[in-house]
């Protein structure tokens, strides 16, 4: 399978960069290249001038400040699994992390990449989600901060223009006790799109009531979702069976699968109500971290 | 389209490339001659073509050539040869795991880089880091154990190694990956943390499995 033709940059800053993709057109960027290489041999995507971005020092790097975690975005899935800065303060996106594609295509595969790429079986969108990350675009126009949830518009479709870069990813640190799982649901064990992905992100006091909850889900929409409902029905309540049931119920509302993948309604349920129950024990015993 | 100026180290041997941009590292790496890198799908699926990439296992059909200039690329075929394989190597022909051998050099190399990182990995940590490359024969139960048997002779190498403090460690050091097949003169550098690791490794190593095994076996085979 030959590849298209297309000519090719390599900016050394990411100045330079922002100005090719501001000038050349049909400029894209690559950065692990596990989907561009796979859409060009396809014949989806036809870039004119590919823009290596992999190299840029300013999208690299897992950061920790007083208050923030900041990803660049060309940090690959495999670094992820190994950041201590990650196992401390996001176990939920380290989670996701290891249960992302296989060994080999994650010491490739970015979370830029993967973030712009929007597929609806993204795997760090719904960890991301339940952080409340927000996204850094650069441009020769300027940066922006976006909401991850708000960059994420639909199936493959992101807000970001065509000029610009992401250049990474933050999101404040969770509370010491908050809890995370994450759970993919995929036809086989490794190495697999996930079906259902859930992401949830549970806090709670010490009398056991719920101070917080965050829930996404991927795979079960055209793009990754927080199930907002569900959230908001169980912080101030008791972490009961009763009360994750409900919750479990209210997020599989917030899933809209394709017709024919109706099942995915049930999965995302009973997927919901375990990945509760496991964070909700959890934190009766102190609580680990995000 | 302009030819992108290309400079790959292979297996300790220096190519001077001009090469289209959109020629992938897997088909630069094929038309060299390094045929021990399989073209199985080209999707990032197989694992066929999987290379040491600066000393990280990566699918060669998933990296535009370009991108891996200045890069050092270890492939299957440069980690030993027939007369000299290496230990990994042995042990994939010595418990059987090959059988039409397509999958094997991605598997070694997924295997070594597993093995530089976790030389004492368990079953678990083996099908992690194998995830990436598929078998259409063994049913991956000897490929497993293969795995398994090249880890406690490399421990024991080691071992063998830590016990003989003046012992050149050229040999027993050389899975760094830089036996050249072509004999381009490159050296078999020591890991610069075996030093450190010597004693930790001699506590933990199994016993009763000295270097002297290995040859014995590998007469057998
Ligand atoms: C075998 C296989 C298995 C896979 N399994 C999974 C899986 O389990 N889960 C999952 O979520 N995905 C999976 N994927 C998809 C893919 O690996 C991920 O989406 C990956 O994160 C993409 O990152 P990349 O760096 O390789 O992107 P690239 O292919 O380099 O780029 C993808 C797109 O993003 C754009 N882009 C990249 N970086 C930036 C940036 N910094 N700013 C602006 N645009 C940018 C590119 O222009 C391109 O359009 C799999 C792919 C393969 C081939
Ligand atoms: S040929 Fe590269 S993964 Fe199959
Ligand atoms: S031995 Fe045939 S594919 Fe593995």
């Amino acid at each position: 399978m030959s590849l298209p033709q297309f000519e090719v940059q390599q900016p050394q800053t990411l100045g330079e960069a922002l100005k090719i993709l501001s000038e050349v057109k049909g400029a894209e960027p690559i950065a692990g290249g596990t989907n561009l290489m796979v859409d060009m041999r396809a014949g989806t995507h036809q870039p004119r001038v590919v823009v290596d971005v992999a190299a840029l020092r300013d999208l690299h790097g897992i950061e920790v400040t007083d208050t923030e975690v900041i990803i660049g975005a060309a940090t690959t899935i495999a670094e992820m699994l190994e950041s201590p800065i990650l196992a401390k303060h996001a176990t939920v996106l380290v989670k996701a992390c290891s249960s992302f594609a296989n060994a080999l295509i994650r010491n490739r595969a970015t979370v830029g990449g993967n973030l712009v790429t929007a597929a609806p079986c993204s795997d760090t969108a719904p960890a991301l989600l339940t952080l409340d990350a927000e996204v850094k675009l650069a441009s020769v126009r300027g940066m922006r901060r976006v909401p991850l949830e708000k960059f994420l518009v639909n199936a493959f479709s992101t807000i970001r223009r065509s000029d610009e870069l992401l250049v990474s990813v933050r999101f404040r640190i969770p509370s010491a006790t908050a809890t995370g799982a994450f759970r993919k649901m995929g036809l086989r064990k490794v190495s697999c799109m996930a079906k259902v992905d859930v992401a949830v992100l549970l806090d709670g006091d010490t009398t056991g009531r719920c101070t917080s909850a965050r829930i996404a889900l991927a795979a079960a929409s055209p793009v990754a979702v927080r199930a907002r409902a569900a959230e908001a029905a169980l912080v101030g309540k008791a972490l009961t069976p009763e009360a994750i049931a409900a919750a479990a119920a209210l997020a599989a509302k917030a899933a809209a699968p394709r017709a024919g993948s109706e099942y995915k309604l049930r999965v995302v349920e009973a997927l919901v109500r375990r990945l509760l129950a496991e964070a909700a024990l959890a934190l009766t015993r102190g609580g680990s971290n995000a | 389209m302009p030819k992108k100026k290309t400079a790959l180290r292979v297996n300790g041997r220096q190519h001077e490339l001009a090469l289209d941009p959109n020629v992938s590292l897997l088909q630069a790496l094929r038309d060299l001659g390094y045929t021990d890198v399989k073209n199985g799908c080209e999707i990032g699926e197989c694992g066929a073509c999987a290379v040491l990439l600066n000393g990280t296992a990566v699918n060669s059909c998933m990296v535009l050539a370009w991108q891996a200039n200045g890069a050092e690329i270890v492939t299957n075929a440069g980690l030993g040869t027939l007369d000299k394989p290496h230990p990994i190597q042995e042990a994939f022909a010595d418990v059987g795991a090959v059988q039409c051998g397509y999958c094997t050099p991605g598997m070694i190399i997924s295997t070594k880089a597993l093995l530089d990182r976790n030389p004492n990995p368990s079953e678990a940590e083996i099908r992690e880091a194998l995830s990436g490359n598929l078998c259409r024969c063994t049913g991956y139960g000897q490929i497993i154990e293969a795995v398994q048997l090249a880890a406690s002779r490399l421990q024991a190498e080691r071992l063998a190694v830590a016990a003989m403090p003046t012992a050149s460690l050229t040999r027993e050091c050389g899975d760094g990956g830089s036996h050249s097949p072509g004999g381009s003169g490159a050296v078999a550098t020591p890991q610069a943390s075996l030093t450190g690791e010597r004693g930790h490794d001699g506590s933990r190593s199994p016993s009763g499995l000295s270097t002297g095994d290995r040859g014995s076996e590998r007469g057998q085979r």
